[in-house]
């Protein structure tokens, strides 16, 4: 399809490139213990971006028989009212594109009762009489096929699957909900599946204790899921489009060391076992790592071909698009790299869930932080975080005393990974994002 | 929910009387988003001033408030008669419905007591 799309376009326009992708999902969901929902959906789309006179134009169609020559003109039409950028497509590549397995057999063949039976497993394993249980299994099996008229062409297959188990306790007018998930391009080992449900009832029954939180500047650790706040400024300010548009922090500062010199942030498209992994981005640009920060220095930024374009630099081979609307900047697998071997490696079985990562020995009052409420409100690129905490328990003489609640934490990313107080033996993959939990110190908790 | 609104106190009653005797507070304009987690909130007000010896003072950011909704709401201690809705033109997602079309709305409301952020 995309074939002929171009070729049309070779006659009519400028430059074209284009990506058609077909998703199939598969989903499962227990409501309360029990099957509450199965279903398979299917969509296919196809989105063209074409540039004319100078100026770039986008159109998008999931019509099952797409017209290429209606496609084309709607994406012309598009570029008399585009912005004027002077984008180069990359050419066909003379070297072979990097191999990385993203197509998994296991989970493109697991039947719709496999993936019931792995949820009623979890429901049955989680079930406690005071609380209930949600699961859901999505998998995802997908087709992209991306090319461009200065004659680079790749397709390649893909796989997918998310696991999510949450238990909720209602106990007076406390509600507790504890939540984890698995998500990889393989279906989950059994491995896995015990430390979804090791790190559940570990969070679970260290939080039916509640305790007064404490109140200061303190220690305080955030697992890899309560990073979240701290991961996102970061994640916003290394985006080459903040930089362009003058809203980044990190602006200006590449090779400016900025954070703790062990710490090292990679994106990396190549990680394999990962659903965001594949050989070229979506406006097929060879995928390669990227050296976000690098021994607590600036490294590079991401770029799209067109945010490239705007910096006068070369696209890092993060571009994503949807079938409407044309490419952005998209991170692939990030992954925190911290010191020498410290934290463990990804890739290995995850280790017991110990809350704290073995960060909380030393502790004489502190948090684990698991989760904050309203993270990504605000002025996120700033580094400034305020949030009440979602889930997290006080650390006493170095143990977890119980779960604290009507607290707030607050800080600055940028300054709070200046110093890393320590570093867990929990690291895990978290959705797309590869860490173990850091302890930081100075970290202002308020309670009421 | 369809419209859901904070129903307006005396008419007359402005949003200075509201601010007359407070010494030292936060006045919490617009709206960056927020989200609740089962009893818990977190607000980011679009911006803010303080309030000091009864009158609107300098601007400030980062404007987080936090607590627990029912104990919050509990804490209201007075509603001014200045109601206006909020145009937002949002939609609820809640159950698979979106975009239904929702809107609020609310008079200038004094919570006598809330948690706000930490220091940064």
């Amino acid at each position: 399809m995309i074939d002929r799309l171009l070729e049309t376009a070779r006659r009519k326009v400028d430059g074209a490139d284009a990506l058609w992708r077909r998703e199939e999902q598969t989903a499962v969901a227990f409501e309360s213990g029990r099957l509450k929902a199965a279903g398979i959906s299917e969509e296919a789309g196809l989105n063209l971006r074409v540039l004319s006179q100078g100026r770039m134009g986008v159109a998008g169609t999931t019509a099952a028989k797409p017209d290429p020559e209606a496609l084309l003109e709607r994406a012309r039409a598009s570029a008399e009212l585009g912005e004027a950028v002077d984008l180069a497509f990359p050419k066909a590549g003379a070297a072979s594109l990097p191999p990385i397995p993203t197509y998994f057999d296991r989970t493109a063949n697991a039947s719709l009762d496999d993936l019931i039976a792995l949820g009623r497993m979890l429901v049955e394993r989680l079930a406690r009489p005071d609380c209930q249980i949600n699961v859901s299994v999505e998998r995802e099996v997908d087709e992209t096929a991306v090319g461009n008229t200065a004659g680079a062409r790749s397709e390649y297959r893909g796989t997918g699957i998310v696991v999510t188990a949450d238990v909720t306790r209602i106990a007076g007018d406390d509600v507790l909900m504890v939540y984890d998930h698995y998500v990889g391009a393989d279906m989950p080992s059994d491995g896995d599946l015990e430390a979804l449900i090791r790190s559940i009832e570990t969070r679970l029954s260290a939080a039916l204790t509640i305790v007064t939180p404490p109140d200061g500047s303190l220690p305080v650790v955030f697992t890899p899921a309560g990073l979240a706040a701290v991961v996102l400024p970061l994640e916003q300010a290394l985006s080459g489009k903040t930089v362009l548009q003058g809203s980044s922090p990190l602006a200006g500062k590449v090779g400016a060391v900025m954070f703790d010199e062990r710490l090292s942030i990679i994106d990396d498209p190549l990680t394999p076992g990962r659903p965001a992994s594949r050989p070229v981005d979506d406006e097929c640009v060879p995928s390669r790592a990227t050296g976000l920060v690098e021994r607590g220095a600036v490294g590079r930024f991401v770029y799209d071909l067109e945010t490239a374009a705007r910096a006068k630099t070369q696209s890092t081979g993060n571009g994503r698009r949807g079938i409407f609307g044309k490419p952005h900047i998209g991170y692939t697998n990030v992954l925190f790299r911290i010191g020498d071997g410290m934290g463990g490696r990804h890739g290995v079985p995850r280790p017991t869930p110990d809350l704290g990562g073995g960060l909380i020995a030393d502790l004489d009052d502190g948090l684990i932080v698991d989760d904050l409420i309203g993270v990504g409100q605000g002025n996120v690129i700033s580094g400034a975080f305020s949030h009440p905490v979602g889930l997290a328990y006080r650390v006493q003489r170095g143990e977890v005393t119980g779960r604290v609640k009507d607290a707030a934490v607050a800080g600055n990313a940028y300054d709070l990974l200046k110093r890393i107080g320590g570093v867990g033996t929990d690291g895990r993959w978290l959705g797309s994002r590869w860490s173990p939990s850091l302890l930081l110190e100075g970290v202002s908790v308020a309670r009421r | 929910m369809t419209n859901t609104y904070i129903a307006p106190g005396k008419a007359g009653v402005g949003f200075n009387d509201l601010i007359r005797d407070i010494k030292l507070g936060v006045y919490a304009c617009g709206a960056f988003g927020g989200q609740t987690m089962l009893e818990n909130f977190s607000f980011t007000a679009g911006w803010g001033y303080m309030i000091r010896d009864g009158q609107v003072a300098e601007l400030v950011k980062d404007v987080v408030l936090a607590g627990n909704l029912f104990q919050t709401l509990d804490r209201i201690d007075h509603i001014a008669g200045d109601f206006t809705w909020n145009q937002m033109g949002g939609g609820c997602g809640k159950g698979g419905q979106f975009p239904l079309p929702v809107t609020e709305g609310a008079p200038h409301v004094r919570i006598e007591e809330a948690l706000i952020g930490g220091d940064v």
